[in-house]
């Protein structure tokens, strides 16, 4: 017998080998409890924690090393596919800044310092988890094509998608830059463009940002179902535990300092210089691109959720795979 | 207040005691801690601790009858809980007596 649609749901959320071994007792006692008037939205509501627990721990699991390998797998997914998640989030609070003059107060104060610094450790740890993950999407790729897994051509080309996603923004990008306008002129008003195309610029821009959501999305499912499918060799795997460690590590680094620079924006009161910028009108004049208060809060929020989402993950990661070497010898 | 102590009790050890008179199946446990505590165990919360408890071998499934699988207490879980129950009833008599003293 089928047990409601929010219980069935929430055992959905357990792994598969627990619904084998405790699926049909759950289901009978959620019947049991249901028909003495419990909540059934707190009986899901208990699952659902129990299935996160659950998951968290691999409580019961069969020492089986295939079942073991598949939980390191995915625990690697879970620690890294965040970083994708939250990239759109950090590149819009980067770079949706306005060109702008600060006063020499503002230059002085202490708290332009932490969050120059701030901003400053966030970039760089934006830098060493994008080296991780390229280097950790060249092992999978290749630990895809030597998986043992039938129906390996069809993860071959999803494992792809990441690649494909990054060449069509990196594209983008590019024909941007060319489109954006380089020499101005100004008469004592408002900057004026010399060359470039401002409007393409401006269309190639919403293609952008379409082309990079679009391209985040559609790279952490396929990664999802190739980390999880493919049976790849243990060298491999543990190739994408050493990423899973880089790459927890560098969103708690960006998550820490986006709350920094959040709080120092605050508490300034009004917005922070964090980037120097040149800009040539006949001669080279200096400027500011100040982070916006809401521009470190967009940063910082997604930031913190994806840090704590990927440490949990290569928590899980670490332990499953000392388990795993366990089971089936060292890689 | 009883609420707040509920969460901070232990429903390893509640399962365990509730197995020392019988075996039982997982909706005969909730009834049974619910009579004992007045701690009512969600399924999630209560199959956590059974599978935790099974893979310790401080119980044991026995063979299914309608879907419903009881379990029993092993020889070792039995001696686990008899230690952790004197710890547990020396520390409430201790506290006790200092409770007396205090008031």
């Amino acid at each position: 017998m089928r047990a409601p649609r929010l219980i069935e749901a929430s055992l959905a959320c357990y792994p598969a080998w627990w619904r084998d071994v405790y699926g049909e007792e759950i289901r009978r006692i959620t019947q049991d409890l249901a028909a003495d008037g419990r909540s059934e939205i707190r009986l899901a509501g208990d699952l659902l924690r129990g299935a996160l627990t659950t998951r968290m721990r691999g409580t019961a699991m069969p020492r089986r090393p295939e079942l073991w390998a598949t939980r390191t797998r995915v625990s690697v997914a879970v620690a890294t596919l965040p970083w994708l998640v939250v990239v759109p989030f950090v590149l819009a609070a980067m770079t949706g800044q306005s060109l702008r003059t600060i006063s020499a107060a503002t230059l002085a104060d202490p708290t332009t310092r932490i969050s120059t610094y701030a901003y400053e450790v966030m970039q760089l740890a934006l830098l060493v988890s994008f080296c991780a993950m390229a280097a950790g999407w060249g092992a999978l790729a290749g630990g895809v094509r030597r998986a043992r897994r039938p129906r390996r051509r069809h993860l071959v080309l999803l494992s792809y998608v990441p690649l494909v996603s990054f060449l069509a923004v990196l594209g983008l990008f590019i024909a941007r830059v060319t489109q954006l306008p380089n020499e101005f002129t100004s008469h004592g008003g408002p900057l004026i463009p010399l060359d470039g195309n401002p409007a393409a610029a401006h269309a190639l821009l919403i293609a952008l940002w379409l082309v990079l959501v679009t391209g985040v999305l559609a790279s952490v499912w396929s990664l999802a179902l190739v980390t999880k499918h493919a049976e790849m060799p243990m060298l491999y795997v543990r190739s994408g535990k050493r990423m899973a460690t880089f790459t927890a590590l560098s969103l708690a680094l960006m998550a820490v300092s986006a709350v920094v620079g959040a709080v120092a924006a605050a508490y300034h009161g009004h917005p922070i210089p964090s980037m120097d910028n040149f800009l040539y009108t006949g001669k080279y004049i200096g400027g500011r691109y100040p982070v916006e208060l809401p521009g470190w809060w967009l940063a910082a929020v997604p930031l913190n959720a994806a840090a704590v989402v990927s440490l949990a993950g290569w928590r899980v990661a670490r332990r499953a795979w000392v388990t795993t070497v366990t089971l089936t010898g060292p890689a | 207040m009883g609420n707040r102590l509920g969460r901070t009790q232990d429903p390893t050890l509640m399962v365990l005691t509730s197995l020392t008179g019988g075996p039982k199946h997982g909706y005969a446990l909730i009834q049974d801690i619910d009579d004992m505590t007045g701690i009512t165990l969600g399924p999630g919360t209560l199959y956590g601790v059974l599978a935790r408890l099974e893979e310790e071998g401080l119980i044991e499934a026995l063979p299914a009858e309608d879907r419903r699988r009881p379990y029993r207490i092993t020889a070792h879980g039995a001696a686990v809980l008899r230690e952790r129950l004197e710890v547990t009833a020396k520390v409430a008599r201790i506290g006790l007596r200092r409770l007396g003293a205090f008031t």
